[in-house]
């Protein structure tokens, strides 16, 4: 199914630059050149946008610019048409960007799911009555509902991050940002999140997901490979996971069906990567059995 | 026999309304050299077992032995003897290892285990310096840094080193690559290899990456529900079962294997990474048609 | 996975009193807390301890579970009993057992029993409140009966989500104690030998990892809730509000019939049972 992406950017990065600070032994400060480096992006309404690179490349310091966590120290950033370094368009911008961040442990507030859901909303100030259908909703959007009465700590990793992804939801976001959500959950747990990501991209959420997963990567319209806080690559998963030589000097890895597919087609066989492992499977088998 | 593991139970919180029983019933064995994986769900009792092995756990029910160590030793003095040489033959490498580094410098948080076991003052250096080494970190640049300094992938390898330097018989890791980008995972299982193959340790490792099991272990056992519900031979298990029943998925040169097999193409060798694979397909689609 | 059940942690039914309101809750407790030191008497204890016995059948929860609390101050307890029984000094008349200078009166037998009484009726009856109440009800009670505070400017929603993030972050931590520690024994770490310095050398393997891992969960959970838009307490609005139900007005009357009873006997004396019955009633004073 083809998704209506709207080639209207909601989001725009011209130009950022954040670096972190280091102090040396005398305790004078010393800007680095890790974090980013001078990055021009657009995210446009609806699309599923990943983000992947090596640890350090910048990536989680892009993400959290596009939120507010951190402002820019040179170049612009627009969300919607307002400024992150104006104070009370700051957290108009959080209202709208939600964020799900890796260790699900570090991110519940509450003892119980409801009100750790409810945070956000409570933070906005938004009455009871809607608090509680917005808790409702949000729950029911992640296929939580009925662990709302439940304690966090009991329930397993993906859960967790469902109800972390349910906490970002009860703002009403339009775009919905995971920084690496999935690195700490087993397959299982990696499968949920996944599947309730792609729900919601399909019901019109823009997603921009950071990962080290490629398979995850491979389901997004388009991604953006980083090295030191630049963009080293860009374009859809097909087109990124081609330049096998190029991904591996980023410290990537291509997913192991399309590696195949290619190193089957530099040893003289006629085959390209597919969609998925069972489609490679099936047309190495038309190739084997004409020969 | 390096393991030895007869009918162990084990439950927490005993009688209490968050009982859970983690271990029923597990009975098997594991031989000096082998390179074992332990797979199953969040919650199967894999963690659980993993700890008995270093008697982190006090074991409650069943029969352990690890290198000749009866576990199970009841008489208090020589439980204590057991524990002490036990520490020295198994070494155990947890989940983020890198959280559990506490001294000043690497050199000191690498020489921690070898300065438990009481070793004399060149002994520990001499541990560390192969231990830091065979981690693949530079002794010269990292050994005198503080270990909340170095890059993630420098910590978890520094942590690895701490446990090396015990000189252990048997390394048992779990989620040794977890978090990691995947050139980091490349480069701790391409470390834990050869650990295994030229440093003859007998290795456990827990993992969740179906693909990095297939590629690097030579035997799985899954748990579930405090149970062994699959032991054998990892090429076997993936591709001769259907583990998608059992909640694990299947690792991808399995699907090609098994689809490849499905439709009569039986390749030569094992195939587990992509390399021997492509190699497997080209040989049969230059020689396929003559066999056939 | 927890290894224990940690003193007070609620323990989940669906008891009369664990529907009950926090608040009402909170305060019966601090006012049986009150009666406990009030009261004088045996007789007295016994029906303080009647009545929590009422409470804890109507809980539901395992007597056992209970007692657990009182594991934790045994030694407080053993040690008070023990200084009252050998420091008491009474009337000759009193002594009970004596050896060489050491004097057992009849009267520091008695402080010494009704210390413990009070102490394990304390316990068990604070950790009633725990095991029944959940952490956010419990904050939400304290917060809400607080809140008159919010007129001398005391930062209430502030300190009762300080409290609620603690309490929130006490299974997260101990479980990540649990781990430190088993990775550390893993490296032969000791914890129970040697003398005094070198056990408290040994926790430093332990507390070093733990204060580094918190301050990074800090910060992780500062971005998270700044990400959630937080900005301080004062604009908050609240998903639950506290009601109280015909189950407070309930345990109300019980608790002033029950902690009634224990007060009259303690003020009127017993001499109009006495007077009432014609019994008597001297085993009652003491």
């Amino acid at each position: 199914m083809e998704k209506d992406v709207n080639r209207a950017p909601v989001v725009t990065l011209t130009d950022v630059v954040y670096n972190y600070r280091e102090y040396d032994d005398k305790g004078e400060e010393k800007i680095t050149n890790r974090g980013v480096n001078g990055v021009s992006l657009s995210i446009y309404k609806g699309e599923f946008l990943a983000l992947v690179g090596r640890n350090g490349s910048g990536k989680s310091t892009l993400a959290k610019m596009l939120n507010g966590l951190l402002l820019a120290q040179k170049g612009k950033v627009d969300v919607y048409g307002l400024d992150p370094t104006v104070e009370k368009e700051l957290y108009q911008i959080r209202a709208r960007v939600g964020m799900v961040f890796q260790n699900p442990d570090n991110q519940t507030v509450a003892s119980i799911v409801e009100d750790d859901v409810a945070f956000g909303p409570e933070n906005l100030g938004i009455p009871q009555k809607e608090l509680r259908e917005r808790v409702d909703t949000a729950l029911a959007d992640v296929n939580m509902l009925e662990y709302a009465t439940k304690t966090p700590s009991r329930l397993s990793g993906g859960q967790k991050q469902r109800v972390a992804i349910a906490g970002a939801l009860a703002l009403r976001p339009k775009i919905l940002v995971l920084d690496e959500a999935t690195s700490m959950l087993d397959p299982e747990g990696r499968r949920d999140v996944m599947e309730t990501v792609s729900k919601l991209n399909d019901c019109g959420m823009t997603v921009v997901a950071i990962t080290h997963f490629m398979d995850e990567a491979a389901r997004a319209d388009r991604v953006i490979a980083l090295q030191n806080g630049k963009i080293a690559m860009e374009g859809t998963p097909a087109e990124i996971f081609a330049q096998h030589e190029k991904l591996e000097e980023l410290g990537l890895k291509t997913p192991r069906d399309v590696e195949l597919a290619l190193a089957l087609k530099e040893g003289g066989l006629d085959i390209e990567p597919k969609e998925s492992i069972f489609e490679l499977g099936e047309e190495l088998c038309r190739l084997l059995s004409k020969t | 026999m390096s393991i030895t593991v007869k009918d162990l139970s084990y439950v927490y919180n005993p009688k209490s309304p968050y009982e859970t029983v983690a271990l029923d019933g597990i009975t098997l064995e594991i031989k000096t050299g082998e390179f074992v994986a332990v797979c199953g769900r969040t919650g199967s009792g894999k963690t659980t077992f993993v700890q008995h092995l270093n008697a982190l756990v006090t074991s409650q029910s069943g029969e352990l032995v690890v290198e000749g160590l009866n576990l199970t030793e009841k008489n208090k003095k020589l439980r204590r003897e057991m524990l002490k040489k036990l520490r020295g033959k198994v070494g155990m490498v947890f989940q983020y290892p890198e959280y559990q580094l506490f001294a000043g410098t690497v050199y000191e948080d690498v020489a921690f285990g070898p300065t438990n076991m009481g070793l004399p003052k060149e002994e520990i250096d001499d541990r560390v310096r192969t231990a830091i080494k065979a981690v693949g970190l530079d002794f010269e640049r990292i050994s005198h840094q503080s270990p909340f300094e170095i890059s993630g992938g420098e910590k978890r390898r520094a942590a690895l080193a701490g446990v090396l330097a015990m000189n252990p018989n048997i390394l048992v890791l779990d989620e040794p690559t977890a978090g990691l980008d995947p050139l980091g995972k490349e480069e701790i299982l391409n470390l834990v290899v050869k650990l295994n193959k030229e440093n003859g340790l007998t290795v456990i490792m827990v993992s969740h990456d179906v693909n990095e099991v297939y590629e690097y272990t030579d035997r799985t056992i899954v748990f579930s529900q405090g149970k062994v519900l699959f032991n054998m031979a990892t090429r076997d298990l993936f591709t001769r079962v259907d583990v998608a029943n059992y909640g694990l998925e299947e690792p991808q040169l399995a699907i090609i294997s098994k689809i490849l097999a499905k439709n009569g193409i039986v390749l030569k060798g094992e195939n587990r990474n992509v390399k021997d694979m492509a190699a497997a397909i080209l040989a049969y689609a230059k020689e396929g048609g003559n066999n056939a | 996975m927890l290894n224990d059940v940690a003193f007070g942690q609620y323990y989940p039914s669906d008891s009369f009193i664990h529907k009950m309101d926090a608040r009402v809750k909170i305060l019966l407790s601090i006012a049986y807390m009150v009666a406990i030191f009030l009261v004088k008497s045996f007789f007295c204890y016994a029906i303080l301890a009647l009545y929590l016995l009422i409470k804890i059948f109507v809980s539901k929860i395992p007597l056992r579970s209970v007692l657990k609390s009182v594991k934790a101050v045994l030694f407080l307890a053993v040690f008070t009993a023990i200084i009252n029984i050998f420091f008491t000094k009474g009337a000759e008349e009193n002594l009970v057992w004596s050896y060489g200078i050491i004097r057992i009166y009849s009267s520091g037998l008695i402080t010494a029993g009704k210390m413990v009484c009070r102490l394990v009726l304390l316990v068990m009856g604070a950790s009633l409140l725990t095991l029944t109440t959940t952490p956010v009800d419990l904050t939400h009670g304290i917060e809400s009966l607080l809140s008159p505070l919010k007129l001398i400017k005391v930062p209430v929603a502030d300190i009762a989500l300080i409290m609620s993030i603690t309490l929130r972050f006490i299974p997260t931590l101990m479980e990540e104690t649990n781990k430190i520690i088993c990775a550390q024994k893993a490296r032969g770490a000791q914890f129970d030998t040697g003398n005094l310095v070198q056990r408290v050398k040994a926790f430093v393997p332990i507390l070093i990892p733990l204060l580094v891992n918190s301050f990074r969960r800090a910060e992780e959970l500062a971005l998270a809730m700044n990400a959630r838009c937080f900005e301080g307490s004062t604009k908050r609005t609240r998903l639950k509000k506290l009601k109280c139900s015909w189950r407070d007005l309930v345990a109300v009357l019980l608790f002033i019939i029950g902690i009634g009873a224990a007060l009259v006997v303690r003020y009127a004396g017993v001499d109009w049972i006495a007077d009432l019955f014609n019994i008597n009633v001297d085993w009652m004073k003491l």
